[in-house]
């Protein structure tokens, strides 16, 4: 039962919403005479908090669905119509001023969607709503390379992005390194996302698994400098650097695989 | 030229066609209920299940995303010209205002014009703050990626987008495949599916949510039209301001807009609302009038699970239980046991596919 409520907790947040909610509950029950409001909007989530709260269905729900998603039950409970319904009902003698009064509390107990504190929100700047460093970095690398793909390992940040914009990208680790209940780490991964970044253990991992460019977050500090390992930076994109290892002859490597 | 020649796509493939494609199912609906905004709804819901109910067998066949297209768009088009061709019978019959309901969307704007404007101005700011803002989200290192390769090497799920080796098919998303959705919009506008993703399709499914609420708010408030307007300018300030948690549907509406799961909550969902709804002012007293109309509901039941399914594996299961509890509580409240049977009859499809997913996931 504590988990079902830190779930809840965790999905309600500053709870305002589920407070306006369950107060419209208790208004409709009182005051709602139509028998399909009744039955779909109250009585519908009534049955279904309930539901959400139940230990046993909690247990089945954990068992044979998984564990990450519990949250999403409160999805079927329609707390933005049940809020609209009865605050329509309330406030139509002073419809303006209620307006009013409905924004100072959500303000005050919400959470404006674009005041990016619980998510990034930001100006695009590009169509792919992408971070414009990852486009950059890749039309750079397009355009440097001669060969059709790209071997190149990203700072983890960037992970997410550097597939929505170009498949033809091959990295030794993707986005689900990031993953905490990730199956198998990535050494090479381990490396790249340490404060600090030592060039001549990232040197045996581009020669093993395939990589000739690392893109890294230029405000980290370096335990050697990449010089001493073959790696020439070639491009600079916001707070990235990009570096060429130039410690094997990839021309040769690449017109080897090519006539394979 | 190619951004203009992009742009009708967009128009043709996500306003007319979703129109044309309605006009079919609308007709299961009452005449007055058939409105521009029910037939688009109703065209949506279609051509979504149609997709599913075509994708789920193609990628487990592992064809190519091409065939998926070519066979897709042939029976869209199809849905779409039966459409047009009782579209241009019933106006020739009984008017485009007749047929299409204009007058309401007249009177209903007239009787409130200031709500009406300050809501459709906020409808226009989330819309334009959907292109111009981005919220990155690394989920979309899946479900976009799966897009993009399915779009640019013509296989469906066949990769792993984390790093493009080969992989076996993850029966948890092909049996959601949404993302195929994605890259055959991209495919047929022409342009990349991130671009599609990210920009273009939240400029249409913002729109079709509220819609899905004003369905609600004409149901609640039948003869109150100032009512309607206030309660979906609330609708909005609830959107707004309900970023209270990373969880809720109303974060999950304009941050992560593209995503299948936010369909689920956002369209989806209160879709099953609505129509149940429909279902239960049409079963509230013990004679029911029009027995034939309250069939096409089950339909559009039917085939906003299908949307369900295609958006999110988690659908099949939430969309089962709301509908089952709402089906219980109808049966009892309205005396007529038949309903839940038959809502369970309409979740088939969930029922079939969650059986698919636990024998082979």
């Amino acid at each position: 039962m504590s988990e079902i409520f830190r779930l809840y907790s965790q999905y309600t947040g500053t709870g305002i919403l589920m407070v306006l909610f369950f107060t419209t509950l208790v208004v409709m029950t009182l005051n709602e005479k139509n028998q399909s409001t009744r039955t779909i909007f109250l009585y519908g989530s009534i049955f279904i908090s309930v539901l959400i709260f139940f230990p046993p269905f909690y247990y089945l729900y954990n068992h044979y669905v998984d564990s990450y998603t519990y949250w999403r039950m409160w999805w079927l409970i329609p707390t933005g119509i049940g809020f609209a319904y009865v605050g329509t009902q309330l406030m139509q003698k002073h419809r303006w001023s209620g307006f009013l009064l409905v924004i100072v509390i959500l303000m005050l107990g919400g959470e404006w969607v674009y005041s990016g504190s619980l998510k990034e929100v930001s100006v695009a700047t590009n169509f792919y709503q992408l971070p414009q460093e990852v486009v950059d970095t890749v039309d750079f690398l397009d355009e440097y390379e001669d060969n059709p793909f790209i071997y190149a390992a990203f700072s983890p940040e960037l992970l997410p992005y550097v597939k929505q914009y170009n498949i033809d990208v091959h990295m030794p680790y993707g986005r689900d390194m990031m993953d905490p209940n990730a199956m198998q780490q990535s050494e090479f991964f381990l490396l790249m996302a340490a404060d600090t970044l030592d060039f001549s253990a990232l040197e045996q991992h581009c020669l093993t698994e395939l990589t000739r460019y690392l893109v890294v977050d230029n405000t980290k500090a370096f335990a050697t400098e990449p010089e001493d390992y073959n790696f020439e930076k070639i491009a600079s994109f916001g707070n990235y650097d990009i570096y060429d290892y130039t410690g094997r002859d990839w021309v040769a490597w690449f017109e080897r695989i090519n006539n394979q | 030229m190619e951004l203009f020649q992009q742009i009708l796509n967009s128009i043709f493939w996500l306003v007319i066609m979703p129109f044309l494609c309605g006009i079919l199912p609308a007709q299961m609906i009452e005449r007055k209920q058939k409105t521009v905004g029910t037939i688009y709804l109703a065209g949506w819901g279609i051509m979504a299940a149609l997709f599913q109910l075509l994708a789920v067998p193609f990628v487990l066949h592992k064809e190519t995303l091409t065939k998926l297209v070519t066979w897709y768009s042939g029976i869209i088009y199809a849905v779409a010209v039966l459409g047009l061709i009782f579209l241009l019978v019933g106006i020739l019959r009984w008017g485009l205002d007749e047929m299409l309901n204009l007058r309401s969307w007249y009177l209903m704007i007239k009787e409130d014009a200031p709500a009406w404007i300050l809501f459709a101005a906020l409808l226009l700011f989330q819309v334009i703050m959907s292109v111009i803002m981005m919220t990155p989200d690394a989920d979309d290192a899946y479900y976009v990626v799966q897009a993009v390769i399915a779009d640019q090497m013509d296989s469906m799920y066949k990769f792993n987008p984390y790093t493009k080796g080969f992989w076996n098919l993850d029966y948890r998303h092909v049996l959601a495949p949404f993302s195929m959705m994605i890259a055959f919009f991209a495919r047929v506008v022409g342009v990349h599916a991130t671009i599609m993703a990210h920009t273009i399709l939240p400029v249409v499914l913002i729109p079709i949510t509220y819609l899905i609420y004003y369905k609600i708010a004409i149901l609640l408030f039948p003869e109150e039209k100032k009512k309607q307007s206030t309660f979906m300018i609330l609708i909005v300030a609830v959107q707004l301001f309900g970023n209270t948690s990373l969880y809720t549907n109303e974060t999950f509406f304009l941050t992560r807009t593209w995503q299948g799961k936010s369909i689920l909550a956002n369209v989806a969902i209160p879709a099953v609302f609505w129509i149940m709804f429909e279902i239960s002012r049409r079963t509230e007293k013990k004679e029911i009038a029009r027995v034939s109309q309250l069939v096409g509901w089950f339909v559009m039941l039917l085939v906003t699970n299908l949307l369900g399914s295609l958006v999110s594996s988690l659908g099949l299961l939430l969309l089962s239980i709301l509908e089952g509890v709402l089906g219980l509580l109808m049966s009892i409240r309205n005396r007529h046991w038949w309903i839940l049977p038959m809502t369970l009859v309409v979740m088939l499809p969930n029922i079939i596919y969650m059986m698919l997913y636990y024998f082979n996931g």
